[in-house]
């Protein structure tokens, strides 16, 4: 669990790092300095974005708040009234069991970047109650940080490691038509995890998602 | 929920080695409701191996209808069936390569020995953005998918033989939703050497067919070239008001960067850039639709293979 100290050193770490980019930014281009527009996206290799999102409960959690303790983060963007996403909620628990078995070294948390003119706003609250679901679920409801690291769908899933870089990116399993056996499905989620836990490189690092779009307003 | 079923029309066509083919009209599906399975065990095709979900909301959205272009299929030879997907103003389904999202409609098809179906042919979708850079490609209105039945010489021609197929969608607008429909129907074998008789639908697998891409091959292809420039592949047309590259799912080939930026152009060129990963590849595949300066289309098959090296020293 982590101390109002980690918390605070994590905020702390996130201003610093925030006024760090915009000295960097200011007085020289960002072009003269060899930086695109695309160096606050997340690519696989490097380090993950770093972010403050609230919970449904109103509490802020920063992502290197997480990795500065050494644990591997998984991010689950999730619409609950998403097909795709009730699939892996309704008729396996793919989320839920994934996030259980590895519950001491990962921390699992949802986003949802769905905007708020959507139909699908706000479906986490039941979604939450219904399905039991325990890890913390982010609002982004301005999608700023749906658009960083770039998800596309719903599940749409990245795997950090407890360095802070992106290792994982793209969909929670092999199987988008449900159509395999269980013996040929690959859950690539829980597949990075068991690598980086054995200190292997992630043998499949990007994969296509597969869910209904991100509801971004723009 | 109601489900409409017109009932198969027979007429007798006779020649003067043979018996009886049969006409055969749309059979509407909505839901699926299997009939229960006629007597004859011959020309039948395998049980489903799962049950089919009724009641998707998905269902809702989409009427699913069968065609034959002929009253019967040629033992030894191939016929075209079409499965014909109605989408209901507001909302749409999906590409073979269904894009950043969706899914694509499947056709799952059950049938009896020594017939074979293969793969659909698909019309040229459009492209829909949306806000997040969020690319997929879709079908509006009505979709045609056209598929090519190939019948055993070992089928005696008289024989019926029944084909099921079980078609699944996601349908959307701004939420989603999944459907599926059961399709089955009754088609009469003739002899390879009788000529088929076309049924009233005929006309719309004719139409279907001129829009459908030309491979580059084809002699109304010649002004289009596709060449490598290192890792990006220029597709050029001469007289082109307008391009369009839709690529192949990923599962058939190497997928193109940038594609909501360089997968249209006004103009008469177009740079799709690519990574690595197309180096070497043996194919390289899509479909450009291009509008002349004339005002006709052009669509052609582009299947190339991939570059050699990333950067000409």
């Amino acid at each position: 669990m982590r101390t109002k100290k980690g918390l605070f050193a994590g905020v702390l770490a996130a201003a610093a790092s925030a006024v760090a980019f915009v000295a960097v930014q200011s007085p020289v281009s960002a072009e003269q300095m060899g930086l695109s527009q695309d160096a606050q996206k997340a690519k696989v290799g490097s380090p993950a974005p770093d972010f403050v999102l609230k919970d449904t409960t109103g509490k802020e959690h920063t992502l290197s708040g997480y990795t500065s303790e050494g644990k591997i983060v998984v991010l689950e963007w999730t619409n609950p009234n998403c097909p795709y996403v009730k699939r892996h909620y309704e008729k396996y628990t793919t989320m839920k069991d994934t996030a259980a078995a590895y519950k001491d070294k990962v921390v699992w948390l949802a986003v949802n970047s769905t905007n708020p003119k959507h139909k699908d706003f706000g479906a986490e609250k039941d979604a939450i109650k219904q399905w039991g679901i325990e890890y913390p679920v982010l609002i982004d409801s301005d999608g700023k940080v749906g658009k960083m690291y770039e998800a596309k769908t719903t599940p749409h899933m990245y795997v950090i490691n407890s360095e802070g870089i992106l290792v994982y990116a793209g969909a929670i399993d092999n199987d988008a038509q449900d159509k395999l056996e269980a013996d040929k499905k690959v859950n690539y989620v829980k597949q990075a995890i068991e690598e980086l836990l054995k200190g292997e490189t992630v043998s499949q690092p990007e994969t296509k998602p597969y869910g209904c779009g991100v509801k971004y307003a723009s | 929920m109601h489900q409409d079923r017109t009932g198969a029309r027979r007429c007798r066509c006779w020649n003067a080695l043979l018996t009886r083919g049969f006409a055969f009209l749309a059979v509407f599906a909505l839901l699926p409701a299997p009939m229960g399975f006629s007597q004859s065990t011959k020309g039948e095709p395998p049980a489903a191996v799962s049950p089919v979900p009724k009641n998707l909301p998905g269902n809702a959205y989409v009427k699913v209808r069968v065609m034959s272009e002929e009253t019967t299929l040629p033992a030894g030879g191939t016929g075209y069936i079409a499965i014909q997907v109605k989408v209901v103003d507001g909302w749409h389904v999906y590409w073979r390569n269904n894009g950043d999202s969706g899914a694509p409609v499947v056709v799952d098809w059950r049938v009896p020995e020594g017939v074979t179906i293969g793969e659909c042919q698909w019309p040229v979708p459009k492209r829909y953005a949306q806000p997040g850079d969020i690319l997929d490609y879709i079908f509006e209105g009505s979709v045609i998918l056209i598929f090519p039945v190939t019948v055993s010489a070992d089928i005696a021609p008289g024989t019926e033989i029944t084909i099921g197929g079980y078609v699944q969608w996601l349908v959307c607008s701004d939420v989603c939703v999944p459907g599926a429909a059961e399709i089955r129907f009754p088609i009469g074998i003739r002899s390879a050497s009788e000529s088929g008789k076309q049924t009233p639908f005929a006309k719309v697998f004719a139409e279907e067919r001129g829009q459908h891409p030309i491979p580059m091959t084809d002699p109304a292809a010649k002004i289009v070239s596709a060449t490598w420039d290192e890792l990006a592949l220029v597709i050029r047309c001469e007289g082109a008001k307008s391009m369009t590259f839709f690529p192949y799912e990923a599962f058939v080939t190497p997928q193109p960067k940038e594609i909501l930026k360089s997968g249209h152009v006004e103009g008469a060129e177009m740079k799709i850039p690519y990574d690595e990963k197309a180096l070497g590849a043996a194919h390289v595949v899509g479909v450009v639709e291009i509008t002349k300066s004339d005002g006709s289309i052009v669509r052609v098959l582009i299947d190339v293979p991939g570059p050699e090296k990333a950067v000409t020293e």
